[in-house]
């Protein structure tokens, strides 16, 4: 016998599981046989009883308190009279509005009536007149809206023209303080020239009156 | 067929059409049939009694929410396993993405609180067990588990885990390998 086959019944062999099986003596003892000739295989035989051996010396630990999912468990199924009311009274619920009873009481009773074609053209003229309010409502909606509109939009345009014409004012008002004071500016700087060409001819006047004291002065300049 | 009879099985379905039914009191029994086999395997998956917990209380609640989806067409340990399984994963990727919480974290006091020399040798054991079983990866810890705690066959290992029962097989004998490694290692240190 291979060593394959026989690993293949060793656990078989160690729980003795196919000692009902026809052939079964043969198998085992043809494994025993292989058994004392093959170390490898018997190896695994003792690895195989011992966890057998292993598993049976283990002492199951008590469980600790938990809880157990117990009140999750479904609720009974309801009991058939009460379904059997609600199938009842839906039902009848259904069928008055397929027949479209009607119940009335006035002083001559109580009148009950099946398929009302003056209810339905009653309830027809309500659905016309809300139909024709709420269109009037919303029309005198939009034309509310659209007055609103209009006013915001002449408010604005009127904001942006006070707003353009005070941006106006202000660059003017600038542009003339501007003008101003470039104009002192070059009033000065006049000022200033005329004085240095005077002085300038006062000190040429001077030098020529020392270099020719004879000479008047309309001849010397 | 497993370690639970055809009795038992009998009985878990009886539970669970009555719970649909909207019994409490069958559900409950159902929970409590289970909570401490469920309990335990969850502490030898997260090696933590807190996250046993946690997982264990996810797995039922996935239970009672998935219950109109069973029909009775397996044995019901089998599917809450399967569960638990999906759990398992999920727990693991959960932890993964957190490794603060990798860690184990094997509590002592509960030697202080059993204190015979019996329960002192089954404390050994538990620790020894759950010490081993943290140094494979998932998916061989869980083959590990459902083979020699659960007592389920290779075939409904595969079922469980929607793998083929060579790949489970071959998963188990790696892991049987990995835990021989770890127990030299451990030995040799």
């Amino acid at each position: 016998m291979r060593c394959e086959t026989v690993r293949d019944l060793l656990p078989d062999y160690i729980d003795q599981r196919y000692a009902d099986r026809p052939g079964s003596a043969e198998q085992h003892a043809a494994v025993s046989a292989h058994l004392e000739d093959c170390p490898e295989c018997t190896a695994q035989f003792v690895q195989l009883n011992r966890w057998q051996q292993l598993a049976g010396n283990w002492k199951d630990e008590p469980v600790p308190d938990w809880h157990r999912p117990g009140l999750q468990v479904r609720q009974p199924a309801r009991t058939h009279w009460l379904s059997f009311a609600s199938m009842a009274t839906a039902a009848a619920a259904l069928l008055l509005v397929l027949f479209q009873v009607h119940f009335r009481v006035d002083d001559q009773g109580l009148h009950v009536a099946f398929g009302s074609d003056q209810a339905s053209a009653q309830l027809q003229r309500q659905m016309d007149e809300f139909q024709l309010e709420q269109t009037a409502y919303l029309d005198a909606r939009l034309l509310d809206l659209e007055q609103q509109n209009r006013g915001l939009l002449v408010a604005f345009f009127q904001s942006q023209q006070q707003q353009r014409q005070q941006d106006m004012g202000q660059l003017v008002n600038y542009w003339q303080s501007q003008r101003i004071y470039d104009q002192t500016l070059d009033q000065a700087k006049f000022g200033l020239l005329a004085d240095k060409q005077q002085q300038s001819q006062r000190q040429l006047r001077q030098l020529l009156n020392t270099r020719y004291p004879e000479t008047s002065t309309e001849e010397q300049l | 067929m497993t370690g639970t009879g055809m009795l038992a099985s009998a009985s878990d379905e009886t539970l669970i059409r009555k719970a649909l039914r909207g019994s409490e009191r069958a559900w409950l029994k159902l929970v409590r049939k289970y909570e401490r086999r469920l309990y335990n395997y969850c502490l030898r998956m997260t090696s933590k009694r807190e996250d046993a917990l946690d997982l264990m209380q996810e797995i039922f609640l996935c239970v009672y929410r998935n219950l109109p989806n069973y029909h009775g067409d397996g044995v019901f340990p089998a599917w809450l396993f399967r569960i638990a399984g999906n759990k398992v994963v999920d727990f693991y990727r959960k932890r993964a993405r957190d490794p603060v919480n990798q860690a184990s974290e094997w509590q002592d006091d509960w030697q202080s609180q059993h204190a015979t020399r019996s329960d002192e040798q089954a404390v050994g054991d538990n620790r020894l067990i759950t010490r081993l079983l943290e140094c494979l990866p998932p998916e061989q810890r869980l083959v590990v588990e459902l083979k020699f705690f659960q007592q389920f066959t290779f075939e409904e290992i595969a079922g469980q885990m929607e793998i083929s029962a060579n790949t489970a097989k071959s998963r188990l004998y790696a892991a049987l390998g990995k835990l021989r490694e770890h127990e030299d290692l451990s030995h040799a240190m």
